[in-house]
């Protein structure tokens, strides 16, 4: 890809705040990130860098932003403070400024199984440590059913069902 | 490749022979001196140093004797160098402990033209005087020796020659070969540009190599090699324990002459001889408490023991220190053996080459660290 | 002379490496030090450090002088520090500092050690009893102590205290104290001195993640520790005598990781600096941990950037990953999880892959960072000066170690984020500016105290005179019988008398043993007592008074007879056994020959080589101290590189008009002699006498210098390189010629739109310049900065290995990522590809973030192609016999604890000549240089030690085996005397002529073969009527 082609302000556009510039790709921000584990994973560190280089095409495609579960360890971890959550935030909402018909796929994650994606890869070490296991919604097929009934009725849902119903 | 000149000889006319030869190459100004084994008006052979042509006539190298080994001379004469062209005519031994006095700047052969010959052993002095008298000339020990059999008149070539597996001469400029070339001739091979210039200036033209040599030489390295394994394995065997060494060294009486007749034996005065070694009445007494009874005179193991300390790592087994014994201690295969096991122990042999640093006077880049710090 | 002047009276506040090398230096030369440390012990952090790189051994002796290293009365300096002119004040604090320049008036706090260290003899009775157990803080926790202890175990003597806060007052300890000298009432004195000048070294703190929220993600399990405890860990005097086991439960820790910039390079917790010691700090403990815990051992180290900026830290670098297969992982983890069975489990990401990793550890350790600010905010109001916008000692922009406020200066950590060689120079440098002051005052020297060596009378007949403490007749397990002791040794030949008396470590002891020996007929001396290193010097200065020289004089150690008697197996008498020991001490003694200390003739003239910033800075310093030096300059004019070239930095100086100024000075000063136009061509002679041929280049003619040291100062310039299409394209320029077009103008770069920079432009490879040059990546910033203020528009990226911003130097970095500049890293393996399209360059590279091919078809292209020594370097080494390294910068005698010196004594090194460094880095190096050159000429006698090693020339047959073998380079053969020469200054006695020397022509003095021989068989006597002690 060739920089050129790139739009050197973008950042301005999206996070506008010297926090971004602070980022020196430590990865801190990647490498405790719940999120981190879904597919595609979350990768913080690397919209970042998109964002400062100006990559618009890449950013305004990339769905990760949508998986981010909140925890704010980022947030809290980040060395340069970044706030690289309010950064996941502002994403967010530039790629729905810039598509208003955008329906991300986390949307329809929390559809099938009531999370923004697979919780599976801690069970193992939860049995470790005696936890129970997690009770995920998909194990209840009848709540299932009323629940997704439920967001049905939301317009962002409802207006969007060919996206939901088809499998 | 092989630079070889022919040099034919009638019966009884080797030396004859070889007296043109370094004649002729003194008279061209090949060398101006020479320094060989030559035939004494009274008495005997013994390395003679000539730098008039015309008295070159008394040269007689392959009479087998070496009263002295001519490493010592050869130190004496260049250590301060005259700056004088020499011809060297020496034997493997010799040349070998000549490296090491080189390495250890005892002697310097810029001005040297070192010439090697064939050696099929040398006898003690005074057995090589008494075979002298009864007639024996180098051509006839030669005759025999090459046929396998060095023995004559009750006496035999000594033990250090027996095993020695170098009868060809290293590093050197020229080689007198005899070994393999035919009765009637003698062969000089050149081995370095010195040598090449040198036989060039004396005017002698280039040849091949006499068919046989190459055989034969192996075939005497490797009779003397198995002669050595067995020699050692043999004094190994002999000599299993301190008790042993003691009664092998029992009859030492501290006259020191292996040391004097030792070639790598450089110091100019050893160890032994300085007050380190002047006890006083005390110490005599201390011992004589300790021990008992103490052998009179003492320190003589501590002495061999720290001779071969001192040069088994540039010992080239001449068998000098056996020869010089007055009470006839057979040294040479102690200090052989030994020197055998500490030279392979640094991958190293005395005499090999010129390049080969001595052990133990080198260091690995960090292997002073701990004393200065510094790693380069 | 009128009345007397005072001495010259110096606090150094802190007695970590870079005090004590300071407090050193000063004591050398004759000034008073007051050495003090707020902790009850000195050595600061390097007491807990057995190993450091590049040689991975301790090295701490080689602080002390070498020459008259005699008089330094000690030789490993983890045991303590002991100097006639050091006063050593541990567990003392600084309360009040009043007065100005050259006349201060200080309070210091002794704190309360309820144990009179003078009088206590180390043994510890007092500990066995003690009840109270607690953490023992030399090894962070990981051991156990008693409240009444020993705050650094290899120390010697032993300086024990009580720590209140844990002692019970049950008075076991007193009951049984034999020398009864703890006083559990005792309290901190306040007292008040005068001192004439200041050097604070007090360092800084660790960063303890305790005291930060970091705590949380990293404190999760006792196998986390931080780099220091490691040191502890893998140390032999340590928690588990030199084996890496993991704390928890002792386990042998086989993968073992290391987490670097614990707090550092941390905006969040203010701290946006780099700690720049924890990344050879890691290096060193990984290649350790494999060399102690075996090949099996896997090393990680998780980081940002490797700065490994300093000499030679690159190569041990490499040798750390190729020889010893340390791993690095670019990545910062956000913390370490405990599994259930005590492994410690790490997530992280690898940008080549993409992919994340969970690997299980052992042990992590935590490469925690040094914390400045809170010791300069409270310093600072001590002193009553103001701290600087950064937030440290507002010091002299040029030179680090001078405090604005005058007859004040500082060192070590306290400039703010030294490592160990840059510590022991700052020491040294300190040294030296207080040297330069205090000769600008009125005061004077401390007068050698000179107690005259007795003549030696080693010619008469050996008659020896025998002095037995006896109080270790008390020591319970002691079963010796002196009578019968004395009465055996009086039987024997050539001992004169014996006498037995008790506590000659006491004064009265003292005095009584004085009285006897004043009597005496003998001509040497033997004293047994008990730990006699203790007071060797004490004991040696009291035979001397006595007339007994020196050299004739031996102390045995009865104690350690006393416990060898309890343990040996084969003889349980114990008074035989002293007999023996006694005996063997006895013939060696018999035989000792007196040894003569030489003066040597000092020159009081120094030659400087280099007019750059270094050798001016060098040659004033020396010349304020009225020495007469020499200024040997090849160029036509001064100033070297940084001088000439460099209009102004990024740290706000200003190097030309700088070295205008200080060229003023060097010129009018009366004692300094400029030679421009000159090179070295060859030198001979040692220190105190040097001989040097110079060239006069211009007249085309030598001429001869004497003098009595040397300083080189060579210098580098910026290095050249044909990589990256640079020549073919005047778009692509080096760091240089961009700065001095933006300065010039000759470069606009209002239109730019995208500049692109280049770093380590072959550096920091093997098959170029193998070290890092130190000022690129600031230079480069630097030069971005100047471009975004220009244009804020254009785009300019900085392509790096590691951004080497250490120290403080991290803000630039910061600063450069806010002014919008992007920094992309690329790897050795993989480097950026130039290629030129219609004359312009175009830019290939692979961006390891979205590990993704890019481009950039830049307006200019710049390169920091790094700093080349100087070609001259490699003939001066030649002319000084000095080495170079492959590089071709000098190589120092040892490049942690002496930096500035060569092992040739009297030869020093100063600046880039050494290696790449910056501005400040240089004056510094030149101070200290400076200093250990006025340290021999200031006009003192300087002294050959007793104990060097001789040539007996009549015996020698010049084979120079030793000449090769000397690895202090001291033995020279010299072809007009045809002789081996021994350098006297430079010897240190090691020994290893002596063992290459067949014949003993080479000898160690007072260690020949003959004694050795005579104490062997005495030790080896057997009495055949043991009539001996009965």
């Amino acid at each position: 890809m060739d920089f050129s082609s790139s739009d050197k302000d973008l950042w301005k556009q999206i996070y506008n705040t010297k926090d971004l510039l602070h980022c020196f790709n430590c990865s801190t921000c990647l490498s405790g990130c719940p999120a981190s584990h879904g597919d595609p994973p979350l990768l913080v560190r690397n919209l970042a860098r998109m964002v400062v280089y100006g990559l618009e095409e890449d950013l305004l495609n990339d769905d990760t932003p949508w998986a981010c579960v909140s925890c704010s360890r980022c947030e809290e971890m980040c060395p340069m403070d970044v706030k690289p959550f309010e950064m996941i935030l502002a994403i967010r909402r530039w790629q729905t400024l810039n598509d208003e018909t955008r329906v991300p796929t986390a949307i329809v994650e929390i559809y099938k199984r009531g999370y923004t994606q697979s919780v599976g890869t801690n069970t193992e070490l939860r049995k470790s440590l005696g936890l129970p296991e997690l009770q995920t919604i998909t194990k209840m097929p009848e709540m299932l059913k009323l629940y997704q009934e439920m967001l049905m009725k939301t317009p962002v849902v409802s207006e969007n069902d060919y996206m939901f119903n088809e499998e | 490749m092989a630079n070889f000149t022919k040099l034919s000889f009638k019966k009884g006319e080797l030396n004859q022979k070889l007296a043109d030869l370094f004649k002729g190459m003194m008279e061209k100004g090949v060398v101006d001196a020479l320094l060989a084994p030559m035939i004494q008006p009274k008495r005997g052979v013994m390395l003679t140093l000539v730098t008039d042509p015309s008295l070159v006539g008394a040269i007689d190298p392959f009479a087998p004797v070496v009263p002295v080994n001519g490493a010592r001379i050869a130190s004496s004469i260049t250590g301060k160098p005259s700056g004088r062209k020499t011809a060297m005519v020496l034997r493997s031994c010799e040349i070998r402990a000549l490296v090491e006095l080189c390495k250890l700047k005892q002697a310097h052969l810029d001005d040297v033209l070192l010439i090697g010959m064939d050696c099929l052993g040398r006898y003690e002095n005074l057995d090589f005087i008494k075979l002298r008298a009864e007639g024996q000339s180098s051509e006839a020990f030669i005759e025999k020796a090459l046929a396998g059999n060095t023995e004559s008149g009750g006496c035999d070539v000594s033990g250090a020659c027996k095993i020695c597996e170098f009868p060809v001469a290293d590093n050197v400029d020229l080689r007198l070969c005899i070994i393999g070339t035919g009765s009637d001739a003698l062969y000089i091979e050149s081995l370095t540009p010195k040598g090449d210039k040198a036989l060039e200036t004396a005017g002698l033209g280039i040849g091949e190599a006499p068919a046989g040599r190459e055989a034969a030489v192996q075939q005497l390295v490797k009779k003397r090699k198995d002669a050595c394994d067995a020699a050692f394995a043999q004094y190994r065997e002999s000599t299993p324990s301190v008790d042993a060494l003691e009664d092998r060294l029992a009859n030492c009486i501290n006259c020191y002459n292996c040391r004097v007749a030792c070639p790598v034996c450089y110091c100019k005065e050893c160890v032994f001889v300085t007050d380190t070694f002047r006890h006083n009445g005390d110490q005599y007494m201390g011992w004589a408490d300790t021990f008992g009874t103490l052998k009179m005179p003492t320190d003589t193991i501590f002495y061999h023991l720290t001779r071969m300390s001192h040069m088994s790592l540039f010992c080239v087994g001449c068998g000098q220190c056996t020869s010089a014994c007055p009470n006839s201690i057979d040294l040479m295969p102690m200090f052989k053996a030994v020197a055998q096991k500490t030279q392979a122990r640094f991958d190293y042999q005395a005499g090999r080459s010129h390049e080969e640093k001595q052990p133990l006077t080198v260091f690995e880049n960090d292997e002073l660290v701990e004393v200065t710090g510094q790693i380069k | 002379m009128a009345e007397k002047k005072p001495t010259g009276t110096v606090l150094v506040a802190g007695a970590g490496v870079s005090g004590i090398k300071a407090a050193i230096e000063l004591a050398e030369i004759g000034y008073k030090v007051l050495l003090t440390d707020a902790s009850p012990q000195i050595g600061g952090i390097l007491a807990k450090l057995d190993n450091q790189f590049p040689t991975d051994h301790c090295g701490m002796c080689r602080m002390l002088p070498l020459v008259g290293r005699e008089y330094a009365s000690q030789y490993c300096m983890r045991k303590g520090l002991y100097h006639e002119n050091i006063e050593i004040l541990p567990f003392t604090e600084l309360k009040s500092v009043e007065g100005d320049a050259g006349n201060y008036t200080i309070e210091l706090l002794q704190k309360a050690r309820y144990i009179d260290t003078d009088k206590c003899n180390g043994l510890g009775e007092c500990i066995k009893v003690c009840p109270v157990e607690v953490g023992d803080e030399f090894n962070h926790g990981l051991t156990k102590r008693k409240a009444v202890y020993k705050p650094v175990p290899h120390n010697t003597p032993q300086m024990l205290l009580i720590d209140m806060a844990a002692c019970t007052k049950c008075g076991e300890c007193v009951k049984v104290c034999p020398t009864n000298v703890i006083n559990l009432e005792a309290e901190d004195e306040l007292s008040t001195r005068q001192v004439h000048a200041i050097i604070l070294a007090s360092g800084v703190k660790l960063y303890n993640l305790e005291e930060f929220e970091d705590a949380k993600s990293w404190a999760v399990s006792p196998d986390v520790v931080s780099s220091l405890a490691f040191e502890r860990i893998i140390s032999g005097s340590g928690t588990f005598d030199g084996t890496i086991k993991r704390p928890s439960d002792g386990k042998a820790a086989k993968k073992i990781a290391w987490i670097q910039c614990m707090g550092s390079r941390n905006r969040r917790q203010k701290r946006d600096y780099c700690s720049s010691i924890c990344c050879m700090f890691a290096l060193k403990e990984a290649v350790l941990a494999k060399e102690k815990g075996g090949d099996d051992v896997e090393t990680t180290i998780f980081y940002m950037d490797m700065r490994t900026f300093g000499k030679d830290f690159y190569q041990y670098y490499e040798k750390a990953v190729d020889e010893h297969g340390v791993k690095l992982i670019r990545c910062r983890v956000q913390g370490v999880m405990l599994n259930p069975d005590k492994s410690l489990s790490m997530r992280y990401f690898d940008s080549e892959t993409q992919e994340f990793f969970v690997v299980d550890y052992d042990m992590v350790v935590l490469s925690t960072g040094q914390v400045p600010y809170e010791t300069h905010k409270k310093l600072a109001d001590l002193l009553h000066v103001a701290i600087n916008a950064q937030g440290l000692l507002p010091t002299d922009p040029y030179e680090k170690v001078k405090l604005i406020k005058p007859g004040m200066f500082l060192c070590g950590s306290l400039m703010g984020l030294t490592d160990l060689s840059e510590a022991i120079s700052s020491g040294i440098a300190a040294a030296g500016q207080v040297s330069r002051f205090l000769s600008g005052i009125d005061v004077t020297l401390l007068e050698e105290e000179e107690i005259p060596e007795p003549t030696a009378k080693d010619r008469d007949e050996p008659l020896i005179s025998i002095v037995l403490c006896k109080c270790s007749e008390k020591a319970k397990e002691s079963s010796v019988d002196f009578n019968a002791l004395g009465a055996g040794l009086k039987k024997l030949n050539s001992v004169g008398e014996v006498n037995i008396i008790d506590m000659v470590c006491s004064d009265e002891g003292k005095q009584t043993v004085l009285d006897l020996l004043s009597k005496s007929k003998c001509n040497r001396l033997l004293i047994g007592a008990c730990h006699p290193f203790m007071y060797r010097k004490s004991l040696k200065n009291l035979a001397k008074k006595a007339g007994f020289s020196a050299s004739l004089f031996e102390i045995i150690d009865l104690s350690s007879i006393v416990h060898k008697g309890f343990f040996e197996s084969e003889t349980k008498d114990q008074t035989r056994l002293a007999y023996n020991e006694i005996r063997a001490v006895i013939e060696n003694l018999k035989l000792k020959p007196a040894l003569h200390v030489e003066t040597l003739p000092i020159n009081p003239a120094a030659l400087v080589v280099g007019g750059g910033i270094a050798g001016m800075h060098a040659a004033f310093s020396l010349a304020q101290r009225g020495v007469k030096v020499h200024l040997v300059e090849k160029s036509d004019t001064l100033g070297g590189y940084a001088g000439t070239k460099i209009e102004h930095t990024i740290d706000g100086l200003t190097p030309i008009s700088m070295a205008k100024d200080l060229t003023i000075k060097v010129l009018e000063h009366k004692h300094i002699t400029l030679y421009k136009n000159c090179e070295v061509v060859a030198t001979q002679g040692s220190l105190g006498a040097f001989e040097t041929k110079i060239r006069d280049l211009a007249k085309e003619e030598n001429f001869y210098l004497n003098h009595g040291a040397a300083i080189i100062a060579t210098g580098g310039h910026e290095g050249v390189t044909a990589e990256y299409e640079y020549g073919n394209s005047d778009q692509i320029l080096t760091q240089a010629e961009l700065k001095d077009g933006l300065t010039t103008g000759e470069i606009d770069v209002g239109e730019a739109e995208t500049i692109v920079m280049i770093q380590c432009v072959g550096s920091r490879q093997k098959d170029g310049r193998e070290y890092c040059s130190r000022i690129c990546c600031i230079g480069a910033i630097a030069n971005a900065l100047t471009i975004k203020e220009k244009n804020p528009e254009a785009r300019v990226f900085i392509l790096y290995r590691d951004v080497m911003t250490y120290g403080f130097a991290e803000q630039y970095y910061t600063q450069a990522r806010l002014a919008g500049i992007i920094f992309v890293s690329y790897s050795l393996e993989n480097k950026p590809k130039v290629e030129l399209k219609d004359g312009s360059p175009v830019i290939t590279f692979t961006e390891p973030v979205l590990n993704s091919e890019m481009q950039l078809s830049p307006d200019y292209l710049i390169l920091s192609t790094g700093v080349d020594a100087e070609a001259s370097n490699r003939d001066v080494g030649k002319a000084f016999s000095l080495p170079v390294n492959g590089d071709g910068f000098f190589v120092e005698a040892d490049s942690k604890w002496r930096p500035v010196e060569f092992l040739k004594v009297g030869l020093y090194v100063a600046g880039v000549a050494h290696s790449p460094m910056t501005l400040k880095d240089a004056i510094l190096q030149a101070e200290a240089a400076a200093h250990k050159t006025y340290a021999y000429l200031s006009g003192r006698k300087i002294h050959t030690a007793h104990v060097i090693s001789k040539v007996h020339h009549a015996i020698c047959v010049k084979c120079q085996r030793c000449v090769d073998i000397c690895p202090y380079g001291a033995r020279s053969y010299d072809e007009v005397l045809d002789r081996i020469i021994v350098d006297g200054a430079t010897c240190q006695a090691c020994g290893m002529c002596g063992v290459a020397c067949q014949n003993n022509a080479a000898e160690i003095m007072g260690f020949s073969d003959k004694q050795i021989m005579a104490v062997i068989d005495a030790r080896l006597y057997r009495d055949p009527v043991a009539t001996t002690a009965q």
